[in-house]
């Protein structure tokens, strides 16, 4: 990760210390608003999608990773769920793939460095869809979802969807 | 007010020619034709506030202690319009204040013109009868002007100046007991990629609905919800109380990751906690932190042995009773003057708290990213002289410590039936650490032994820790 030093191995007058610097720090600030953002909103931002059905992804491989619906649309905070369908370079819908999303970093705010609590799968149906769910966009920003292959199953291959989810 | 509601009701909201000063002061006249956001408010904490018996009690007691020198300080956040209209003073009248000007009411914020000052309540509210909202093109209606204004834009930076003009709180003595509105923005979520107060406690709707109901060829939009979210209930019966409990208890869920950790040697070991607030635009707990309670519980066993506990509370006693010199509680401790602890906040000239900050960064490269990841050990000194095959952490809350209610009990201003009322929530469910679910591992560079963790968020135990915040000159 980081060569940062480790507080928690410090001595504990060290840490009690620092400790209490960090503790006046947060005591000192004033409100000035001039170092706060006009808009606070992420529907800007340039790694976003602009949702609409059928927005689709192109994956490394060539297959085209298609969000048919979204529920509620546009991806809104609260449980999601999204239906896709999955077609070949040429066009052929891919039926039963093994797809499925990261527990720890499919689902996640690349900003904040955190993801929520709630692991999200994806489903196959018997029509040759696919359900994502549930897809637990807990607070607003920037939220980004990968969808892939399972490991070790078919060619490592995803799709990443970015929106912003407003608050 | 009945006849302006009449009114409404006869002609349609979309007819109606203007309400008066008196009809829009009333929430009643609002549910006329913005029902859903009258009855999400009408079961929110800010249409309690000024009957809430907390409140009550601490506002008669603290006038008492005084000699009324408390004035409207509380008063002027809790029911805004009945002072502004002269109908109270300090609050002690308030069950003879007309039922409209109780609470914070549509009125109070939809009226706001500026924002004077950053705390205590130092908002102007426009006199033209015109409501504000957040609508950029209101739709042209009868009942009463409408217009954009930012301090009602959610998106706005604006928009946070006048949610925190009573929610950052000075005592008469100076000391800043309530601090939420500052911690917002110190953090990072006052950024441009953040998070306003309203985006998290007011969320959008996620269909178009009508802003008002029956008014012909108005424009679909994205309204917000009313409720207001946060970790208060309502101690009487009221509106939605089931909802509202809901409601904070899924916020609550969402608001920290933690693990649990053991690093074992031999046969002894100890545990580590870890927490990191990552979901609260704020440092948690917040608010009334004097008032709130958050503690880590946290039990290994042996078999069916316990070898080790913290932070254990039987139902009905207060944690601040615990004799548990490992307590990690979260709160703010209050003082007077001459440095001496005090429980109520008129008394109190200065505070120390020990709370979880909010995240200051974004950026995974800036080593302030993992300040917000706070560790503690258990024991804090010593070991736990079994390696244990199962501990459980549970992360409890309190909106009101049971040692307050009991404080106010005591002094005759509140009736112990509340006392049952205080809900506790715990955070994120039980985390269970076995040695076999701990799949996650870092090494403690003080003793070089491996620390197996286990967490059900996405909480990197390998990532920077810092030791929890503490707190010098109180305790629990």
């Amino acid at each position: 990760m980081k060569t940062l030093v480790r507080l928690e191995d410090a001595p504990r007058s060290m840490r009690s210390a620092s400790a209490l610097v960090l503790l006046l720090l947060a005591a000192c600030g004033s409100k000035d608003m001039s170092n706060t953002g006009d808009v606070i909103n992420c529907q800007n931002d340039s790694r976003v999608m602009a949702y609409a059905p059928n927005l689709s992804v192109t994956s490394p491989s060539g297959r085209k990773f298609i969000l048919m619906r979204s529920d509620p649309a546009p991806p809104a905070t609260g449980t999601d769920t999204w239906t896709m369908r999955v077609q070949d370079s040429s066009g052929t819908t891919l039926p039963n793939l093994p797809l499925w999303i990261d527990p720890n970093m499919g689902v996640w705010m690349p900003d904040h460095g955190h993801g929520p609590s709630v692991h999200a799968s994806v489903t196959a149906n018997a029509d040759g869809t696919y359900t994502v769910a549930p897809l637990y966009f807990f607070m607003p920003g920037v939220w980004r979802v990968t969808i892939g292959s399972a490991p070790n199953v078919g060619p490592n291959d995803s799709a990443i969807f970015y929106f912003c989810v407003p608050g | 007010m009945g006849a302006a509601i009449a009114t409404l009701a006869a002609v349609g909201c979309g007819q109606s020619s203007g309400l008066s000063r008196q009809a829009l002061l009333d929430p009643e006249t609002c549910k006329g034709c913005h029902p859903d956001q009258f009855n999400d408010w009408a079961g929110s904490m800010h249409a309690y506030s000024s009957t809430d018996p907390v409140f009550l009690a601490m506002n008669r007691r603290g006038q008492r202690e005084t000699n009324g020198a408390l004035g409207n300080f509380c008063v002027n956040c809790h029911a805004p319009m009945a002072v502004r209209e002269g109908k109270t003073t300090d609050g002690l009248n308030l069950d003879q204040v007309d039922p409209q000007l109780k609470g914070v009411t549509c009125f109070f914020c939809h009226s706001i013109q500026s924002v004077d000052g950053d705390h205590n309540n130092p908002l102007k509210l426009a006199t033209d009868g015109v409501m504000r909202a957040a609508i950029s093109d209101p739709f042209a209606n009868r009942p009463h002007g409408a217009a954009y204004s930012p301090l009602m834009d959610r998106d706005r930076v604006e928009s946070t100046t006048a949610c925190g003009a009573c929610h950052d709180i000075v005592s008469p003595q100076g000391a800043a007991i309530e601090r939420t509105f500052s911690e917002w923005h110190q953090s990072v979520f006052s950024q441009s990629l953040g998070a306003t107060c309203g985006q998290c406690h007011m969320p959008q709707s996620t269909t178009d609905k009508p802003a008002a109901s029956g008014v012909p060829g108005a424009p679909l939009r994205r309204t917000h919800s009313h409720t207001m979210p946060a970790v208060d209930t309502a101690f009487t019966p009221f509106p939605d109380t089931d909802r509202q409990r809901n409601e904070i208890q899924s916020f609550l869920e969402t608001a920290l990751q933690s693990a649990l950790c053991v690093e074992p040697f031999s046969s002894t070991s100890i545990i580590n906690v870890i927490l990191d607030n990552v979901g609260v635009g704020h440092a948690f707990p917040s608010g009334a932190a004097q008032d709130r309670r958050l503690w880590i519980e946290v039990v290994a066993y042996s078999g069916s042995n316990v070898v080790y506990s913290s932070g254990v509370v039987p139902d009905g006693t207060a944690v601040t009773a615990l004799p548990d010199r490992d307590l990690w509680l979260m709160r703010d401790c209050m003082f007077d003057a001459s440095g001496s602890q005090v429980a109520m906040f008129w008394q109190s000239a200065s505070y120390e708290g020990n709370e979880l900050p909010a995240q200051v960064t974004f950026d995974l490269s800036d080593p302030r990213f993992y300040q917000t990841h706070k560790i503690k050990m258990f024991p804090a000194t010593g070991i736990i002289p079994a390696v244990p095959d199962r501990v459980t952490l549970r992360v409890r809350l309190q909106s009101m410590g049971l040692d307050v209610i009991d404080d106010l009990i005591r002094s005759g201003d509140l009736d112990a039936q509340f006392r049952g009322a205080v809900p506790t929530f715990t955070i994120g469910g039980t985390l269970e650490w076995t040695a076999a679910a701990a799949t996650h591992i870092y090494v403690d560079r003080s003793t070089s032994s491996p620390v197996y963790c286990v967490t059900n968020t996405n909480l990197n135990v390998q990532a920077d820790k810092f030791p929890a915040p503490t707190r010098s000159r109180c305790t629990p």
